[in-house]
């Protein structure tokens, strides 16, 4: 019967500590097999357990029993294939941790559930305007990568020497235009990301951004605000930005909206994380490989 | 009879199982057992662990003592001489020996009853595949209770044994034996009874049934698990063959031949089950202070209770006669579209209540009568009003899941 499958599983995990659910597990193994070869289950296993959960049931209420008693095995399918689809989900979860790394960050041992940021909203980056926003590369470039990244973001930083090997590689083809995306995690991202915004306001963006990235560390999340405008600023000077106008910048309020614009467009386009790049109308989530790149400038 | 007081004699009563008090229903099956009879048997391995009827010295003859005290005691039980009274480790055990001792032959018949426990029905069965004895089934009336015009129509002259189930496990219907017993002796038949039902509860004396053969067992009775009895008149038990040979039946031996002891240890080879016996006269002894009449008289009124409240709920059908004196302690039912193991199982998880479900070894009558099977509630001396109570209304909850 199918609800020897759950027990299967169940006291499979629980026999990891105790001997006691071993026993069981076995049971159910033997019944799962039984059925699997269409013989009924001898051991009457499937019984007992029905009569345990419908006796909880009970417990809770005489009408919850009958329910539990009379569906038990449409409601043990029920778990079945709910068991089946969260494997599957948890599978994804780890291949998507193999092939993409840590979503807190790559120095990050802790797990992390994926931040949900928005759905999609209807727009595609097709729709998107890349006016006003920071170029690097030949400006007249027929091909343009819109990259969506936080400076404080780990991965947009590991990203970084393949987006300049590429840039470098095809100096007449490819353009790369950035748009701000701190993501809430980051506590000192909305900070960079005004702080860019300034150095930007004197055409000092590329510098201040390689700057930045280069000094990721002193700004990490381990970081309070005070101290992490305190260094945006010095990296402003370091940067040769003049530091009276950065300052007022910095706290401005337009300032802010301008990043939040940004950061808008992002969680319409349903980003799910830094750095996002588009190619055309193909999106590439996290940090990629040259290889990658080029098939897709390729086409 | 006071049922509240007997229960104080039994640890498994005094105990909680899953937090809860038990209800032990289940004892045509299995009995509980009272303190008298385990420090009993207790002692024999504490105080005196020795070979019976071998040894010589005064271990060796406390627990010889010992061991022909529960025989006496036991035989003084069941209304029987010492002699006649042979140690089993069951009822089936007692059957077999018959069956293969009293020599049968081909050509011979035994009857049995349509609702034998496989115990006697399956010996009969393989004696007529080795020696060619016919085997017949006498048939019960509709209403299940015995048809003895059809007893009396299948006895003829090749009917050597009678072999019935005196009270069935399957309903609780007792048979009427001692019409059984003359009509079968005018016939010339032996008569033996499966006895495994009826002994626990009636108060019953061999030399008054006339029968010769009785076998029970012990576990049903109070007694330890693996011991059993079978009742042998004498002059009959003198005549008949070995079963299982070797230490303990023989006087001498030779290289080339040996002489058997006398009944009953003839019968009994190898080292026997000496505590186990001790304790079953222990037992005996308590269920003859409680008294078997007021016993059977208790459990009928339990029954009552019972009968009256499943005989209200929707879909529950009692198998056998309906009147609960008919039954003793007996309530074997089915629940439309309800499996019985489901109801069983669920009494016990849910209240900790223990019946017995299935086919109860009666298989042939089930499939006769095309019914997968029963749950069956026993009753006995330590049971209570107020558990037939809680049962009732517990089995009213359970039915409701259908």
């Amino acid at each position: 019967m199918v609800i020897c499958i759950i027990g299967l599983v169940v006291f499979s995990i629980l026999g990891l500590f105790s001997a006691h659910w071993r026993k069981l597990a076995k049971e159910a193994f033997h019944c799962v097999y039984r059925t699997m070869t269409l013989r009924p289950c001898e051991t009457g296993f499937d019984q007992r357990l029905k009569a345990s959960i419908t006796s909880k049931a009970m417990g809770l209420s005489p009408s919850i029993g009958k329910i539990v008693f009379k569906y038990f095995k449409q409601i043990s399918w029920i778990f079945v294939f709910a068991f089946f689809a969260s494997t599957a989900a948890v599978g994804y979860g780890i291949y998507n941790y193999w092939a993409f790394g840590n979503c807190n960050g790559p120095q990050s041992s802790a797990f992390c559930v994926f931040n949900e940021i928005a759905g999609k909203n209807g727009i595609s980056i097709n729709d998107v305007s890349t006016l006003n926003h920071p170029v690097r590369g030949n400006p007249s470039a027929p091909i343009n990568i819109i990259e969506f990244a936080c400076l404080q973001c780990p991965y947009s930083k590991e990203a970084e020497p393949v987006v300049r090997q590429v840039l470098d590689a095809y100096p007449d083809k490819v353009k790369l235009t950035f748009f701000f995306f701190p993501l809430p995690q980051h506590r000192n991202g909305q900070l960079t990301a005004r702080a860019a915004m300034c150095a930007a306001e004197q055409g000092k963006f590329w510098e201040y951004h390689d700057l930045l990235f280069e000094k990721q560390s002193t700004f990490d999340n381990s970081v309070d605000a005070t101290t992490a405008a305190g260094n945006m600023k010095k990296y402003a000077v370091q940067a040769g930005v003049n530091s009276t106008k950065f300052d007022d910048c910095l706290d401005n309020l337009k300032t802010q909206n301008r990043v939040l614009d940004d950061y808008d467009i992002g969680k319409k386009l349903g980003l799910q994380g830094t750095p996002t790049f588009f190619i055309g109308d193909t999106e590439l989530v996290g940090p990629q490989t040259f290889e990658t790149f080029k098939a897709y400038i390729s086409q | 009879m006071n049922a509240e007081k007997l229960r104080e004699d039994f640890p498994v009563l005094q105990k909680k199982t899953n937090g809860k008090q038990i209800i032990y229903f289940d004892s045509a099956c299995m009995s509980l057992k009272p303190r008298q009879v385990i420090k009993k048997m207790n002692e024999s391995y504490e105080d005196y662990t020795a070979c019976a009827g071998r040894s010589a010295h005064q271990f060796g003859s406390k627990v010889t003592e010992e061991y022909e005290a529960a025989r006496e005691n036991i035989a003084k039980f069941i209304g029987s001489k010492k002699e006649e009274v042979i140690f089993t480790r069951n009822t089936t055990e007692g059957i077999n020996l018959v069956a293969n001792s009293l020599d049968l032959k081909k050509g011979d018949t035994v009857l049995t009853t349509d609702r034998e426990h496989n115990s006697n029905l399956i010996p009969w069965q393989v004696l007529a595949e080795r020696i060619g004895i016919k085997h017949k089934i006498v048939f019960s009336k509709k209403d299940m209770t015995f048809d003895l015009e059809n007893f009396k129509k299948s006895l003829d002259k090749t009917v050597k044994l009678v072999s019935f189930v005196h009270s069935s496990n399957l309903d609780g219907y007792s048979l009427p034996v001692k019409e059984i017993i003359k009509i079968s002796h005018e016939n010339g038949s032996l008569v033996m009874l499966d006895g495994a039902q009826s002994m626990p509860h009636k108060k019953l004396s061999m030399k008054d049934l006339d029968v010769d053969f009785f076998t029970f067992s012990g576990h049903k009775m109070l007694g330890p698990y693996g011991t059993g009895v079978l009742f042998g008149k004498f002059h009959l038990l003198e005549k008949m063959s070995t079963f299982i040979v070797g230490g303990e039946t023989v006087e001498n031996t030779t290289y080339e031949k040996h002489w058997f002891l006398k009944p009953p240890h003839k019968f009994e080879a190898g080292l026997q089950n000496y505590s186990g016996m001790i304790g079953l006269s222990a037992a005996c002894e308590y269920l003859d202070k409680v008294g078997k009449e007021g016993i059977q008289k208790h459990e009928i009124e339990l029954n009552e209770i019972i009968t009256r409240g499943v005989d209200e709920m929707e879909g529950v059908t009692i198998l056998g006669p309906h009147q609960p004196e008919m039954r003793g302690g007996v309530i074997s039912f089915v629940v439309d579209k309800m499996n019985f193991h489901d109801v069983a199982l669920i009494l016990d998880k849910n209240a900790n209540i223990m019946i017995r479900s299935g086919q109860h070894c009666v298989h042939s009558w089930f499939n006769a009568h095309k019914i997968q099977g029963s749950a069956r509630a026993s009753l006995y001396l330590y049971n209570t009003k107020d558990e037939a109570e809680i049962f009732v209304e517990e089995l009213s909850k359970t039915i409701k899941l259908r």
